[in-house]
């Protein structure tokens, strides 16, 4: 008979660490399983401001953190949708929201009705018919309804959140229930012979630390490597590239959004949270910085970055967990998002001991598959882009997309139609505006749409649009529903 | 580059795949743009025994518009809440496999793992217990569905038992009013355009020439286009899923009619009991490398529930699909795409995937091949999950019952499937399709119905006091049984409805409910 493991060891002093302990703590650690966490002596990188997707929500009900407890903690603001500046030669800004748009009527998907319009000129862009969008464009917010029949109900958000404020209130969250801290440096990993495992974690105070299981969260997969596994470089997909974080001047909480701009030698991640304004400059190694894009900032740290992930984030009693397992450029997940999915995954397999094969198996299948679709949508907003010369963009350009994902967008351009693979993590809505948005506008339209007369379209989309103009023009201002909530 | 759409549509055949195809397109599309034309031969016929079916197909009626009074009325339908197994289980047992969930969860971990933890804790009581729509199936009470989440009525869906004949007729009456042309005849030859190898007419044997843009073959298992004019390859599958031959008879019928399909194991094969109206369908599927014709026969005309109302009927075919459905200007849907054997009710729901998969990807004149790949890929997909989950209920046969139950309960089997069944055996852990038409509650009715336990359960669930748990799971008995009492029988619900006094909610496709 399998049992649960008698305890736990989740390595690092990333933010993915202390997702992983508060989870653990919260889910396994209430049936009794003993969980601690080692911080090592690894610095604790300066993280700046990050983007967190809707998906975390569940979190904090697992750990049972209310929401403004969160925000304070985090010294978040709400995000609705994501702001492309210059992102390609058609579209010079884009509000990608995380929520519904438009609405369908019978037999005519709302994309093919915008299509038509689109192609007689008649139709806005689609971020028109988005509330999230229209509510992050003029810095609105409120919570979203669960009536259907409002308006509000299209709505979903996620979060801007301050990931240095964040590591430390969970690091205090966790230790306040009862989580096991050891703070110390790593001597040596001292492995099975038998099969490749951690036998125990031999620590500079002469520590031993032995567990049923580790959670490798350091920043470079430590435990990983020992136990000689490379992460699979997706250098062809994604080129390496330097990433310059920098804090620019505060000018208060503005819009519920982060905003994303193409740049002459690459792009920028503007994030900004409820005290700090932070960037991230993405560029080539061998290019200068443009001082514009420095202009004010102060803090400037540059890292070169590769992106891929580990081909099997879960090996014998060692799982990866965050950066450790998987690294991509920040358009759609954040590490908090990809340490959320991996350690979610875990505990609802429930790790057990002996170790069960199968559903390690599992796991690494499951996962492994979620990250190509997280790959496959973050270079679809690469590949969307154009106009730029910089060699940045010239290394994007001749980068190879996955069979999957050519698939996808020759669908996308030919029908308007969305493919959809198994184990997809970025929602229907979100792909489909991502290409409503940024990309042509279809080639053929569906013969539903065609027989429609013109005008009863174009009526639907001005009621949608007065619908949603009207909704966020009335919402809140972003600012003043954060100091309220937060304050509850 | 300027679209131009296609102008005429030719469906091949006019058995349950013909007519639903024509009546959905006819549905959405308008006879000005497009002509649709059905052609059928009253000489070859139709297979017209598909009988049981999945829930997905109210979403289809809903689509059409179709009243549910109407259509019961004319196709003399009966309710059906799932499959009676019989003699499949754990030493010959019985067991369901419903349209709908077990138990609920608790402290959200799945139901079944704290049943095993009391089972292997001594509680004896059935998975099927904790079932809404089995208890109300063994009970013949029926009522719709709730369309609360919150409503224990919420926790199943239901679907239907139909006369294939009068469904196809009463489809073919929708399909003509609204201008689809039904030509009669039979098709000799296939023109193909010499330089690209498109279908360009079907020629019948009277001469007449039927020409179109798109052909939707629904041929049958003849495969008229896609397979003989377009020579795409079938995938045969018979080694796992070995029956390949059926008698079909229909009965009078005995008593209420039950809410369920009925399957019946024997020696080499499986017999179905398909209660409606006005008859009982019944059919023996054997495989005939075990079983001669003559044998399969008697023991269907030995087992009929009552007098038999007809010449029993011989039908045969090979399990299987082709490697593509959508070759060309050509899309297979129904038999001539691919048969998987009737076990589960499943061919109906496939030929309507494949329709509502054509109304999205309707091509124009260009045929982009994008389009071609997208329902290729989307309907072998659904193919070989459902495969997976029909070879299940043959591999985890008692092997000792005859030569044939050895041989399925020793075939290799698919990797897919030989996975999901290792985890299961390992941890008792179900990992969802994110798309697909089986999902956890039907995987466990097998599993468990077919004596196939996990070893290990989750140990969260093994931490608990198992005097709470039993408590509990008592509890959820009683409600449930209390639940089913309080609603009518399936007759008087099937009487209510035909009188106009009762009336279902919309449907979703989701084959469990939407709890
Ligand atoms: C034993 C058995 C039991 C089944 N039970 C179920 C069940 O319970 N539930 C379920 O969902 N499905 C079941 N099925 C499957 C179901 O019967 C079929 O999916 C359904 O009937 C659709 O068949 P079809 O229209 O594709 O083919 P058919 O009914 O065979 O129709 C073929 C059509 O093509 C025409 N045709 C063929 N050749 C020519 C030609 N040369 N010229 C002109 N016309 C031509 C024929 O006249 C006919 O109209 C069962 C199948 C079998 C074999």
């Amino acid at each position: 008979m399998s049992h649960l493991p008698n305890n736990i060891v989740v390595m690092g002093n990333s933010i993915s660490a202390w997702i992983s302990s508060a989870a653990l703590l919260a889910s396994v650690g209430k049936y009794g399983v003993k969980v601690s966490h080692c911080v090592l002596d690894e610095p604790a990188t300066a993280l700046g401001n990050m983007s967190v997707r809707p998906e975390f929500m569940d979190f904090l009900r697992l750990i049972g953190m209310p929401e403004p407890e969160f925000m304070r903690s985090s010294q978040a603001t709400f995000k609705l949708a994501n702001y492309f500046r210059h992102w390609n030669s058609e579209t010079d800004e884009f509000y990608h929201a995380f929520g519904e748009f438009g609405t369908g009527m019978a037999n005519v998907q709302f994309s093919q009705a915008h299509a038509r319009l689109q192609q007689i000129g008649v139709s806005q862009a689609v971020d028109t018919y988005s509330l999230g969008a229209q509510m992050a464009k003029s810095a609105k917010f409120c919570h979203p309804k669960p009536d259907p029949t409002s308006v509000l109900s299209s709505l979903s958000y996620g979060w801007n959140i301050d990931a240095d404020a964040y590591r430390d209130s969970l690091k205090h969250f966790c230790i306040s229930r009862g989580l096991e801290v050891i703070e110390d440096a790593l001597e040596e990993l001292e492995l099975t012979t038998s099969e490749l495992s951690i036998k125990n974690v031999a620590l500079k105070s002469k520590q031993i630390l032995t567990a049923d299981l580790y959670i490798d969260c350091t920043e470079k997969g430590l435990l990983m490597q020992a136990l000689e596994q490379k992460p699979h470089s997706w250098q062809q997909q994604i080129p390496s590239c330097n990433v310059a974080t920098m804090e620019l001047p505060f000018t208060g909480p503005d819009a519920p959004l982060t905003t994303i701009s193409a740049k002459q030698d690459g792009w920028l991640i503007d994030i900004t949270t409820q005290q700090k304004r932070c960037r991230q400059y993405y560029f080539a190694g061998a290019t200068a910085i443009d001082p514009t894009i420095t202009q004010d900032s102060k803090n400037i740290v540059i890292r070169q970055q590769h992106y891929g992930c580990m081909l099997e984030p879960w090996v014998a009693n060692c799982i990866a967990i965050g950066n450790a397992a998987l690294t991509l450029p920040g358009f759609c997940v954040s590490e908090v998002d990809v340490s959320w999915l991996g350690i979610r995954q875990l505990i609802d397999q429930c790790p057990r001991f002996p170790l069960a094969k199968q559903l390690i198996r599992e796991y690494n299948r499951l996962v492994q598959q979620r990250y190509q679709r997280l790959k496959d949508v973050t270079c679809l907003h690469l590949h969307l882009a154009d106009g730029h010369q910089g060699l940045l963009w010239q290394q994007v350009g001749q980068s190879e997309l996955s069979a999957d994902l050519v698939h996808k967008i020759k669908l996308y351009q030919s029908r308007g139609k969305l493919a959809l693979f198994d184990e997809e993590v970025i929602s229907v809505n979100e792909q489909m505006s991502l290409l409503m948005g940024l990309a042509h506008t279809p080639k053929q339209l569906d013969l539903m749409v065609q027989q429609v007369p013109i005008g009863q379209l174009q009526n639907i989309q001005q009621k949608i649009e007065q619908a949603i103009q009207h909704a966020a023009q009335t919402a809140p201002h972003h600012a003043a529903y954060l100091k309220a909530f937060c304050s509850q | 580059m300027q679209q131009k759409s296609i102008r005429q549509i030719v469906i091949v055949g006019g058995g349950t795949a013909g007519w639903m195809t024509a009546a959905a397109l006819s549905n959405f599309i308008d006879p000005k743009h497009c002509q649709i034309t059905l052609v059928e031969s009253e000489q070859i016929g139709t297979v017209g025994v598909g009988e049981a079916t999945i829930p997905h197909i109210r979403v289809f009626n809903q689509m059409l518009g179709i009243d549910e009074k109407d259509f019961l009325t004319q196709t003399q339908a009966t309710f059906k809440l799932g499959i009676k197994f019989c003699g499949w289980g754990d030493q010959g047992q019985d067991y369901f496999h419903p349209f709908g969930a077990h138990g609920f969860e608790i402290d959200k971990l799945p139901f079944h793992q704290y049943w095993l933890h009391a089972r292997n804790q001594g509680d004896t009581s059935a998975l099927d217990d904790y079932s809404f729509s089995i208890t109300a199936a063994k009970n013949n009470k029926f009522c719709f569905p709730d369309e609360s989440s919150n409503s224990i009525y919420s926790s199943f869906s239901y679907a239907y038992h139909l006369d294939a004949n009068l469904y196809a007729q009463y489809l073919r009456t929708y399909s003509e009013q609204r201008g689809v042309k039904r030509v009669t005849g039979l098709i000799a030859e296939v023109a193909k355009n010499a330089t690209d190898g498109f279908v360009t007419s079907v020629i019948l044997n009277d001469g007449q020439q039927i020409k179109g843009d798109l052909f939707i073959d629904c041929s049958g298992f003849r495969s008229l286009l896609i397979n003989k004019a377009l020579n795409v390859s079938f995938e045969d599958w018979s080694h796992w899923l070995p029956c390949n031959s059926a008698i079909a008879v229909p009965c009078e019928t005995e008593g209420e009619p039950l809410a369920y399909t009925q399957s019946i194991a024997h020696d080499a094969g499986w017999q179905w009991q398909i209660p409606l109206q006005h008859r009982i369908g019944n059919g023996h599927v054997f495989c005939s490398e075990f079983m001669t014709k003559e044998q399969a026969q008697d023991i269907l005309l030995n087992n009929l529930p009552a007098a038999p109302m007809a010449e029993p009927k011989q039908l045969h075919f090979k399990t299987g699909m082709h490697e593509k459905s959508w070759s060309k200007n050509c899309v297979a849907i129904g038999l001539s795409s691919g048969f998987l054997e009737p076990l589960e009710s499943t061919s109906i729901y496939l030929i309507q995937l494949g329709i509502y998969k054509l109304m999205e990807l309707l091509p124009d004149m260009h045929f982009s091949s994008v389009d071609e790949d997208e329902f290729n890929r989307v309907v072998k997909d659904e193919y070989l999950k459902v495969r997976d989950f029909l070879i299940l209920h043959y591999k985890l046969s008692d092997p000792n019952k005859s030569p044939f139950w050895r041989y399925c309960h020793d075939m290799p089997i698919p990797d897919s499937l030989e996975q999901r069944m290792a985890l299961f055996k390992e941890t008792g852990y179900f990992s969802e399709y994110s798309a697909g038409l089986f999902l956890t509650p039907s995987w466990l009715s097998v599993f468990i119905g077919q004596g196939y336990f996990p070893d290990n359960i989750d140990p969260r669930v093994e931490t608990l006091n198992f005097d709470a748990v039993s408590k509990q799971l008592q509890n959820m008995r009683h409600y449930l049984q209390q639940s089913v009492d309080a609603i009518p029988t399936h007759k008087n619900a099937l009487n209510a409805l035909l009188k106009g006094q009762a009336h279902s909610h919309s449907a979703s496709l989701n084959l469990y409910g939407r709890r």
